[in-house]
């Protein structure tokens, strides 16, 4: 709930200044109530405190940032993709923006295609994608014949009904929760388990799917 | 390895009887000892040592097929089995159903001694939990315990031993290392209760099972249904009666309908999950990046799509300059002129002059005799040829290199309805065509072992066939090796594809495990290139007799001429050979490189020109197999695959001999 609360605080503190940009520092009662939690967040280096007034760090500024970025998108993608009510659009997002990790929104965003604004005409703060210009979605659950050479990612399922395929996949380390890494992909297949080569078919390859290593693991 | 272990003596054994009395033991007097465990682990080292007696120690996944066995080495002097390599105790092959079959057999007078390869504990934790629902007394032994050691890996054998409530053990048989602990804890190897215990309603079903498959079942037969086994379902069909499979299936079913996901991986996956729990409280790294250092440059050359061929040209050549420069030139030079020409045959030449009649004279020392012709031929020619492939090819097999050759080849072998499995087969065809055959069990589909049997038995000229070829082109020029390395090549992909199209049936997963690369033994290469020689000759020897023998017959009574008079129009005017060759055609189906040794002899005799040599050799290379072949296949794949086979080949190998020779001539060609 802690961190709830002090993501709460971040993204008000945000808007108060998309409202006056000029403005650095901000009265507390206008914002942030609670003593404890001002103190909780001055430690944690997110925002600067002067008696009654308040500012945020950069690190405070970046985190802010990324809420309120998770929260439009997620307004945009209820509103355009999944024609929510507008009073509904409102509530969801405000769950969705504790939810989603920076990868999925980065997803979200380039799934509509990098939106400026959100469905209020408030601005989106861009993400790391859109300065890219990044146009395809990188899905996070990929079958392991899509993963790049030397590229080592978790297993999340095995997507075949042969049932005796399985059981082998399984008997030879291939088990959702271990790490796999694809070493080659030419001639054949060959990946690695632990201390164990497997080289295999294209098709098997395609039917185990995992986790590509999110960046902020790496 | 890094042993971590408690050195307190009395409380490990206190556990122990506390353990023993919480699952009592039933006393049993052994009569084996079973080595279970998976491919290239170094089971077959272990079993060397704990019986001194030879085994065919193999680094190819699935090539022992055959079950070794011998007598320990250590009181109490019971029977010691080498089981075939094993991944999963629900078999998935041929071999690891043999294993499985071995284990349920013996269970109440063996115990086993589990090996598995201390870099890859899960694997074997697995086998581990096996053994344990099968209910078999067992010891936990962690080989290559020092490789181990240098990827920084540390095992808490302690709370391993602790956690499977038998004896853990560990190994380095390449030293010989562990062995004598071993020894000594196979006396109190115990059953295990290491299995997981799954959702009620799997337990339910498990135990409604047990009661009604055959006595005496345990869990482990209970799991196979639900697993759906195919190898233990096909059995069960004769061993209960049909309303009572009918409600085992039926329980199945039920069951199964409460997952989405089939009941194979729901109950796997549990075990896998079983199996890292424990893994996380006994296995430590502390090195973390040990990738680089393994992956050797040769490992990568090997697997590299452009210069793993270029690797594989230069392996072929060094085999090529090992087998069929050394070995058949210079050795075989040796043996048949120096030793069997100027000493032999001249011995039993004058011995055969005080025999009576000149039947038995021609029989045994004549243009066709047992002893001048048949035991040169199979002791002078093809013994050193062989001896010198199958060193080489034990060189290959204990080096790692075929696993990687199969991952290389693997799409090409695709399109003739292969995968890179049946590279093995091929291979060991370029030294018995045979013996090759035999192997072809190790292909899971019957679509691909037919067309393996086809293809051998088409275009893959074994060693001392090879040798004999080798020596005839060799003399000509390097177009006409170019000419005939294309022409077979391109017939056995010809072949293969229409094959791959035409027989039905499916083909299966390539999914094989590659071993690291080892520098091979030199002790191991020569007792294993000694056993595969020995089975050749017990094999091959008779066989040449038969055949000389039966050439003999065949020339005697003038069949040999009526024979080539019926040849002839083929032989002379589509082949464009002197009828003399039909001989050796007639000699190709008793022994291929009988037959090739038979144009040898044609053409130092000046008998065919540079063209004819180059028709001759290609038409009796896709000729028909050899008999000893010819039985193997009948044996393998029933009498109708075996004439389908023949009778496809025989036209064919003539037709194409034919239209060579055509070419030839058309597009004036000199060779």
């Amino acid at each position: 709930m802690e961190e709830h609360k002090i993501d709460e605080a971040l993204e008000k503190l945000w808007l108060l200044k998309e409202e006056a940009p000029s403005k650095e520092f901000f009265t507390t009662s206008g914002c942030i109530k609670e003593a404890s939690l001002l103190k909780k967040m001055e430690k944690q280096g997110l925002i600067n405190l002067k008696k009654n007034l308040v500012k945020l760090t950069p690190e405070g500024e970046s985190k802010a940032k990324n809420i309120v970025r998770r929260h439009r998108l997620a307004e945009r993608l209820f509103a355009d993709i999944i024609d929510l009510e507008q009073a509904q659009v409102e509530g969801q997002a405000c769950h969705y923006e504790h939810l989603l990790s920076e990868e999925s929104a980065d997803s979200i965003c380039i799934l509509l295609g990098h939106p400026r604004t959100c469905p209020h005409g408030k601005p989106i703060p861009p993400g790391e994608c859109c300065l890219k210009g990044i146009k395809e979605v990188r899905p996070l659950v990929i079958p392991v014949s899509l993963l790049r050479e030397g590229e080592r990612a978790k297993i999340a399922y095995i997507g075949t009904r042969d049932e005796s395929r399985l059981t082998r996949l399984i008997s030879l380390g291939i088990i959702p929760g271990n790490e796999i890494t694809l070493l080659q992909k030419k001639p054949s297949f060959v990946v690695k388990i632990d201390q164990t080569k497997l080289a295999l078919d294209e098709k098997i390859a395609g039917e185990i799917f995992v986790r590509r290593k999110t960046k902020n693991s790496e | 390895m890094k042993i971590i272990c408690k050195k307190d003596k009395t409380m490990h054994q206190n556990k122990k009887e506390k353990i023993s009395h919480r699952h009592p033991q039933p006393k049993r007097k052994d009569n084996s000892i079973l080595l279970v465990g998976p491919p290239n682990v170094g089971k077959s080292a272990i079993f060397t040592i704990l019986t001194g007696q030879y085994v065919d120690v193999s680094n190819y996944p699935g090539t022992t097929v055959e079950v070794f066995s011998g007598l320990s080495n250590f009181p109490p002097f019971i029977e010691v089995v080498d089981t075939p390599g094993i991944n999963n105790l629900f078999p998935h092959s041929l071999e690891e159903e043999v294993a499985r079959d071995i284990i349920l057999k013996n269970k109440d007078t063996s115990t086993v001694i589990l090996i598995v390869d201390a870099k890859n504990l899960r694997r074997g934790l697995l086998l581990a939990t096996q053994l344990a629902e099968i209910g078999v007394p067992f010891v936990f032994n962690l080989n290559m315990a020092d490789e181990a050691e240098k990827l920084g890996l540390s095992i808490d054998l302690f709370k391993l031993s602790k956690a499977l409530k038998t004896e853990v053990n560990t190994t380095v048989a390449t030293e010989k290392k562990g062995v004598e602990e071993l020894k000594k804890k196979l006396g109190s190897a115990r059953q295990s209760d290491f299995y997981p215990r799954f959702e009620q309603k799997i337990e339910e079903a498990i135990n409604e099972l047990i009661t009604l498959l055959p006595k005496p079942s345990t869990r482990y037969e209970a799991l196979a249904v639900l697993i759906n086994d195919r190898f233990y379902l096909s059995k069960l069909a004769s061993k209960i009666d049909k309303k009572t499979l009918q409600k085992v299936l039926k329980i199945r079913e039920k069951l199964a309908s409460h997952y989405s996901e089939p009941l194979a991986f729901v109950i796997e996956s549990h075990r896998a999950r079983f199996i890292e729990n424990l893994i996380e409280k006994v296995l430590f790294r502390e090195v973390k990046r040990t990738e680089e250092k393994e992956r050797l440059f040769f490992d990568q050359l090997a697997l590299h799509p452009i210069f793993g061929f270029f690797l594989l040209a230069f392996v072929l050549y060094f085999v090529y300059l090992f087998v069929g420069v050394f070995g058949a030139q210079i050795v075989v030079d040796f043996t048949e002129d120096t030793i069997f020409n100027k000493l032999v045959n001249p011995f039993w030449t004058r011995l055969a002059q005080f025999l009576p009649w000149k039947l038995l004279k021609d029989f045994l020392v004549g243009d066709y005799g047992l002893l001048t012709v048949g035991l040169t031929y199979a002791l002078a020619i093809v013994f050193p040829i062989v001896l010198f492939f199958f060193l080489a090819f034990s060189l290959l097999e204990d080096s790692g290199y075929l696993p990687r050759l199969a991952t290389l080849l693997n799409r090409t072998f695709k399109v003739i309805g292969l995968n890179g499995k049946a590279v093995l087969p091929m291979i060991l065809g370029l030294g018995c065509d045979t013996m090759a055959t035999l192997t072809t069990r190790i292909l899971d589909t019957p679509k691909e072992r037919i067309i393996a049997t086809l293809l051998l038995s088409l275009g893959i000229p074994c060693s001392a066939q090879l040798g004999v070829i080798t020596g005839l082109l060799g003399g000509l020029s390097f177009k006409a090796l170019l000419i005939f390395v294309l022409v077979i090549v391109s017939q056995l992909l010809l072949v293969g594809f229409l094959a791959s199209r035409l027989i039905p049936g499916g083909t299966s997963d390539f999914l094989i495990e590659i071993p690291p690369l080892r520098i091979p033994k030199i002790s191991n290469i020569i007792l294993k290139t000694s056993y595969r020689v020995e089975w050749y000759i017990k094999e091959a020897v008779p066989l040449f007799l038969l055949g000389t023998a039966f050439l003999f017959f065949l020339d005697f009574s003038g069949f040999l001429k009526i024979i080539e008079n019926i040849a002839r129009p083929v032989v002379n005017s589509f082949l464009g050979l002197p009828v003399e060759t039909t001989t050796a055609f007639i000699l190709g189906f008793l022994r291929r490189d009988y037959g090739a040794a038979g144009l040898y002899k044609l053409a130092k005799a000046g008998l065919l020109n540079p063209q004819q040599i180059l028709v001759s050799v290609v038409t009796i290379t896709l000729f028909v197999p050899c008999i000893a072949n010819f039985l193997v296949i009948i044996k393998e794949r029933g009498w109708k695959v075996a004439l389908a086979i023949v009778s496809f080949i025989f036209p064919f190998a003539f037709l194409i001999g034919g239209v060579l020779n055509w070419l030839l001539n058309y597009l004036s060609i000199k060779i």
